[in-house]
């Protein structure tokens, strides 16, 4: 359903994403891993039309979204949440899902309250229906995010790093719960710190370095591949340091 | 809807008690001044208080609209109602125009670009004397009310400032007034939930700037005398403190700021120009002091005292 070819992002002379392809298959999760700055995020914001790619093509369900606006990107399907939680902080939590409603699908959609109602119930955040976004705790703001995602009806759903900052028992929370999103037919495309989160989800990963493509398959494959082994724990040491003496 | 509806009642209300209650012309006088810049401050919130656009030049739409209708009618002879609505219509496009590329700048950026935009209008309404005049001004503009006294103004200004009011109040209520506040809170956010945050801006400034056109309109032919002046930053930031000081992303705090304001305005008289030191010191204070604005400290007083009581 998602296809990224050869995409390339620059920002002047640092090539953030290099030549980067990879698909995603309808109701499949795929996982985006890599150490810091091998340019997961700037994917994921070529994706969902923050930046337009340099170079290459992306194409959803058939159509070629590269260089969409972002809000036309939303209408066709793709929702997202941020590595730094943005919810909308001086509207309620129900004001924030009911934004994704009203502006997220190409026909307003008609209920939206009771909807919005639905969708924080699922999430686990209609207690909180009224509360100001911006007083919620770190959990509760990705949980929202994810809500905000959900009501702009997407079949695709990106999320940046929704377990980074969790507690193990919120960032299992999490994981159920994507589960149980990915059940109802959504799929799913992660970018994750956290490895526990990737390889529980994950039907493949995708690892990045430096930009590039470096490994591409299921997770056990991918745990074992020499290159990702390198990238994540560095080269094998060629000179013998001895633990516990100071250098 | 019911709210907003009644609002408009108040405000119709209030300004059809006022002539009774005073016929002296130069308290009618503050209070269409008061109304005229109530809907200039009401409006200027809606770009700050609400969309998070800070606009520096906006005095320069409300003066847009005034030469706009003072020269079409003087000019061309056209009647009052298009003359007005040409006012509108002038300053609601160029307003738009000149935000098209602030739209891909920041909100700093946008506060200079409108601020310079605004001195460029000034100074070519100075230096254009052929079609304005220059600073001499524009006169003999035709009045609304020939030979009426003071009271026919209180009333039109206040049935404008009602509308106002009342459109104000049903978009921030809309679902688009709820996208205006997402956009100040995360642009970014805002555009991946699927909201045309460029368009919102451009419409809403539009519709800010349109609002402005009109009461410039109303002013010309209320005062009958402009001149280059009225583009001046020192409008601007007049509209601003009210804002400010009455309560920013409120709906009726920039209508109680321009109330209090330009009647202390008045008691500082004596003051002349430096009257502007005033209203920076307004800004100055309320930033610093009280940020929610004159509203807000009505407001928390409120549940003080109910708090008292209740207990």
């Amino acid at each position: 359903m998602l296809n990224v070819n050869h995409v390339t992002k620059r920002f002047g002379g640092l090539t953030a994403v290099d030549e980067v392809s990879f698909g995603l298959e309808m109701g499949r999760i795929l996982g985006l891993v890599g150490p810091n700055g091998s340019g997961k995020t700037t994917l994921f914001n070529c994706i969902s039309g923050l930046f337009p790619p340099s170079s290459g093509r992306i194409v959803f369900q058939e159509k070629d979204i590269t260089g969409l606006k972002p809000h036309r990107i939303c209408r066709l399907g793709i929702g997202r949440t941020f590595q730094l939680v943005k919810p909308f902080h001086s509207l309620s939590v129900k004001e924030n899902v009911i934004l994704g409603l009203a502006f997220g699908h190409r026909d307003r959609p008609a209920g939206l309250r009771a909807q919005a109602m639905e969708i924080l119930e699922f999430v686990g955040l209609s207690g909180k229906a009224e509360n100001k976004a911006g007083g919620l705790i770190l959990a509760e703001r990705k949980k929202l995010e994810i809500a905000r995602a959900l009501a702009t009806g997407p079949s695709l759903l990106l999320l940046d790093e929704v377990a980074s900052g969790l507690t193990e028992s919120e960032s299992e929370g999490i994981i159920a719960l994507l589960k149980e999103i990915n059940e109802r037919g959504l799929s799913l495309l992660i970018v994750e710190h956290v490895m526990a989160v990737i390889m529980s989800l994950s039907h493949r990963v995708v690892v990045l370095s430096d930009g590039r493509k470096i490994a591409d398959g299921p997770p056990d494959e991918v745990a074992n591949d020499q290159n990702v082994i390198d990238v994540y724990l560095g080269e094998p040491p060629t000179t013998q340091v001895e633990a516990g003496e100071p250098s | 809807m019911k709210k907003s509806l009644l609002i408009g009642l108040v405000i119709m209300a209030l300004g059809l008690v006022v002539p009774s209650v005073t016929d002296s012309e130069y308290y009618l006088h503050l209070f269409v001044l008061a109304a005229m810049f109530g809907v200039l401050a009401v409006y200027w919130n809606l770009l700050d208080g609400y969309l998070g656009l800070i606009h520096f030049g906006y005095a320069a739409f409300f003066a847009l609209g005034a030469y706009t209708s003072a020269l079409v009618t003087t000019r061309l002879g056209w009647p009052l109602l298009p003359a007005f609505a040409a006012g509108g219509v002038v300053a609601a496009v160029i307003g738009g125009l000149i935000i098209i590329p602030c739209l891909r700048m920041g909100s700093y950026a946008t506060a200079i670009v409108t601020l310079a935009f605004a001195e460029i209008m000034r100074i070519t309404a100075t230096s254009w004397t052929a079609l304005t005049k220059g600073e001499m001004g524009l006169w003999g503009i035709p009045p609304i009310f020939e030979g009426a006294g003071r009271t026919p103004y209180v009333y039109l200004i206040t049935a404008i400032l009602a509308a106002a009011v009342v459109v104000l109040s049903l978009i921030v209520r809309s679902y688009t007034g709820l996208a205006y506040v997402a956009i100040k809170d995360d642009e970014t956010a805002a555009a991946t939930t699927g909201i045309p945050v460029k368009r919102i801006k451009l419409t809403g400034t539009m519709v800010s700037c349109g609002v402005a056109g009109v009461v410039g309109a109303f002013y010309a032919h209320y005062i009958l005398t402009i001149t280059p002046a009225l583009f001046g930053i020192a409008y601007t930031i007049q509209i601003m403190a009210m804002s400010l000081f009455g309560g920013k992303g409120t709906l009726l705090g920039p209508l109680l700021g321009a109330a209090v304001l330009l009647l202390m305005g008045e008691g500082f008289r004596f003051m002349e120009n430096y009257r502007l030191i005033m209203y920076g010191l307004v800004i100055i204070a309320t930033v610093m002091l009280f940020p929610e604005g004159l509203i807000g400290v009505v407001k928390r007083g409120g549940r003080l005292v109910s708090r008292r009581s209740g207990s």
